[in-house]
């Protein structure tokens, strides 16, 4: 064995009676003790062992409850959410069909529609363009059929021809957003009719019953018999909830339906004709808030029952629609994600000017908040500001854990660093005593306190036997040989407890180092007697 | 938690399933934020940090190398960096606020502001050892876990766990000297 392995060997040595002696420290022997039982290593072993009890005092300094734990949770779930979002962004193949790209390209300009056009014409076989006819909203055709449909738009140039396509593509709208419904799809369009019936929040338009609420954005002068654009949420049951109606002329083009699917919404102002016929003669006299214009392929409406007129009358331009118009509402945060928020039932675009105001409570879902928006061109609300009115109410989490008794009462118990109400309900099993261990069932409540459900305390097993000089005797606890002896009414004490006498104790090993008594034998009292009192 | 368990979870959080990783910030907050209060001695600063604690969890769940042999010990490796970066880049207050040091009952007010600044120079100390050094004095001495507790927090057998432990209490006992002993 050369120097170096000796070494070694010294310093294994060292490190194995250095742990004995932390262990032994551990459970209750004076750090004197356990030097004097090694006086080669003591020089060495003292100032290792009384740093290694200055280290552990720190442990003394108990830490408060913590108070924002809840609020951290909140926010990495939140951050977890935007992560998502764009780890799906990453790995998910592009959505877009090229088609679509062929429709974008579209709109960017006029010189690039007509090339886009004849492109689109000459790639789409007829089958698939067929086949894409009975898509809806969501449908992997859905885009195609509403390209078809623009380039029908754009190859139709006769403007009656062009209103009859138009008053067409308008009730596919609808039979589209009624299949929706019908079918209990998810899914956001927007389709235009004329209000038929307005009977409170129910209305129906165009043959499509929608529904109304108080966060429903109205825009125009909306009455029976008006033409409105209407942006439906289709939630799944049956209902078609209202996020917007706004008047509009029905000699308008319609918008493209927003699709789930589609990754930005379609314009349509390349195609929107400026003069169209209507097929019910209205005198002006009479329906002065009506367009003068007369189209032959009315909706299938009340009004759509007249003859269709042989002299069409050439109408004005309409007018742009409005821009940015302000839409303030509140609701519940549905949806958090890195770009959108579902607020209300509405969606809310996010971008890096969009101002989060969590003063009063932080953002996450279930929480209610107040949203200014900014009503897009294309129909969506990109967000100016959403101040988090009231914070989310978190439902109750069971919280399970295992830990030391730290202290115990009728109403609350301290295990592991964790204040537990007691209630009624509470389910204790085994008798409690400081310094042992607790598994504990518990509900987490919104405010982050914690309810005890049950409360299993486990008896240690480890038995251990010593003898020494009694140094304090109090209120249930002794000190015996530096060792914290603790005294419940199952301990069996003979003698008389007296500080300076020599016990010999007999009990369990607790996690925390004391030992508990189950039978002490004291044996030469010396000096005044005290009697021992039970916790 | 069995580790069948805790792997399934963990292929969860991977994916960012929210009830996956709110479940983990359950398991886990206290510890973390307990260990991290007694690193520091500054409850609002603990919660601070224990929030930073799983954000960049959540950013490195996907590595695969993010942990190796246990997940709590990664945790706490990070806690335990998170402090060390805190105490290097001198954000904690030199200056302990003696409010914030909870006062033993009895203890005359001078006593306990020696004993707190005697804990912030220990404190202070522990985060100038190694990592692993830092890790096995907290986790054992404070946080009070056995050998085979730190052993399977750090990945580490009981053995290299007293090795680390004499080396930690060396290292202590020069970079403090005799005078708080």
């Amino acid at each position: 064995m050369n120097e170096d392995s000796v070494s070694r060997q010294a310093f294994r040595d060292f490190e194995a009676v250095l742990d004995e002696c932390l262990t032994k420290m551990n459970r209750g022997q004076s750090l004197e003790a356990c030097v004097a039982q090694h006086p080669a290593l003591a020089e060495e072993l003292e100032p290792l062992l009384r740093m290694a009890s200055r280290v552990e005092a720190l442990r003394q300094d108990q830490p408060p409850s913590p108070v924002a734990l809840p609020a951290g949770r909140q926010r990495l779930l939140r951050h977890a959410a935007v992560l998502r979002r764009t780890h799906e962004d990453q790995t998910r193949p592009t959505r877009i069909p090229w088609w679509m790209n062929l429709q974008s390209l579209m709109r960017r300009s006029m010189a690039t529609t007509a090339l886009a056009t004849v492109l689109l014409v000459s790639v789409l076989t007829a089958g698939t363009v067929a086949a894409s006819a009975r898509s809806l909203p969501g449908d992997a055709l859905y885009p195609v059929k509403r390209a078809s449909e623009e380039v029908q738009l754009l190859l139709t140039f006769d403007r009656q021809i062009k209103a009859q396509l138009v008053g067409k593509i308008d009730e596919r709208r609808r039979e589209e957003a009624q299949a929706i419904s019908d079918g209990g799809r998810i899914a956001e369009l927007s389709f235009r009719g004329r209000i038929e019936q307005m009977d409170g929040m129910q209305w129906t338009v165009g043959g499509v019953a929608i529904r109304t609420s108080e966060e429903t954005v109205v825009e125009g002068d909306v009455a029976v018999d008006a033409f409105v654009r209407v942006h439906v949420r289709s939630v799944g049951d049956g209902t078609l909830l209202a996020m917007r109606i706004s008047a509009e002329s029905e000699i308008a083009a319609p918008q493209p339906t927003a699709s789930p699917s589609m990754a930005e919404p379609t314009k349509t102002a390349t195609v929107t004709p400026t003069v169209t016929l209507r097929a019910t003669e209205i005198p002006s006299a009479t329906r002065p808030a009506q367009p003068a214009a007369v189209t032959p392929t009315p909706s299938p409406t009340a009004t759509s029952t007249a003859t269709p007129s042989a002299t069409p009358t050439e109408i004005p331009p309409t007018p742009p629609p409005p821009r940015d118009v302000k839409v303030r509402f509140s609701g519940m945060i549905e949806t958090m994600t890195a770009e959108a928020w579902t607020i209300g039932g509405q969606v809310v675009t996010i971008d890096e000017n969009t101002v989060i105001d969590e003063q009063a409570a932080p953002a996450a879902v279930g929480a209610v908040a107040r949203v200014i928006a900014a009503r897009q061109q294309d129909g969506t609300l990109l967000g100016v500001a959403i101040i988090i009115e009231r914070a989310a109410e978190t439902p109750e989490q069971p919280f399970e854990f295992q830990g030391l008794i730290e202290s115990f009462g009728s109403a609350q118990w301290i295990v592991g660093g964790h204040s537990l109400l007691i209630t009624e309900q509470t389910v204790i099993e085994g008798t409690p005593q400081k310094g042992l261990l607790a598994e504990v069932k518990a509900m987490r409540q919104s405010d982050g306190s914690l309810i005890a459900v049950r409360i299993v305390v486990r008896l240690p097993t480890e038995e251990v036997q010593f003898e020494g000089v009694i140094q304090s005797v109090g209120d249930g606890e002794w000190i015996v040989e530096g060792v914290t002896v603790r005294i419940d009414a199952e301990t069996a004490v003979e003698g008389t407890a007296t500080v300076g006498a020599v016990a010999e104790v007999q009990g369990l090993l607790l996690p925390d180092g004391a030992v508990l008594a189950r039978r002490i034998v004291v044996q030469s009292p010396v000096m005044g007697t005290v009697t021992p009192t039970t916790a | 938690m069995q580790p069948n368990e805790e792997s399934a979870l963990l292929e969860r959080a991977r994916e960012y399933d929210p009830a996956a990783i709110g479940e983990i910030y359950d398991r886990y907050s206290v510890r973390i934020y307990n260990y991290i209060y007694h690193r520091l001695g500054n409850a609002h600063l603990a919660e601070d940090l224990t929030a930073a604690v799983f954000v960049r969890m959540l950013e490195a769940i996907r590595s695969s190398k993010a942990w190796r042999s246990s997940f709590s010990g990664w945790l706490y490796r990070i806690a335990h960096n998170l402090v060390v970066d805190y105490f290097r880049t001198g954000q904690l207050d030199k200056n302990v606020p003696l409010d914030d040091v909870p006062v033993v009952s009895r203890e005359h007010p001078a006593e306990a502001a020696e004993r707190a600044l005697t804990s912030e120079q220990l404190r202070r100390s522990i985060s100038q050892l190694t990592d692993a050094q830092g890790l096995v004095i907290t986790l054992k001495f404070i946080e009070g876990m056995s050998n085979s507790e730190v052993a399977a927090v750090i990945g580490k057998s009981e053995g290299a766990v007293k090795s680390l432990q004499f080396r930690g209490l060396a290292a202590l006992r020069r970079f403090i000297g005799e005078e708080v002993l």
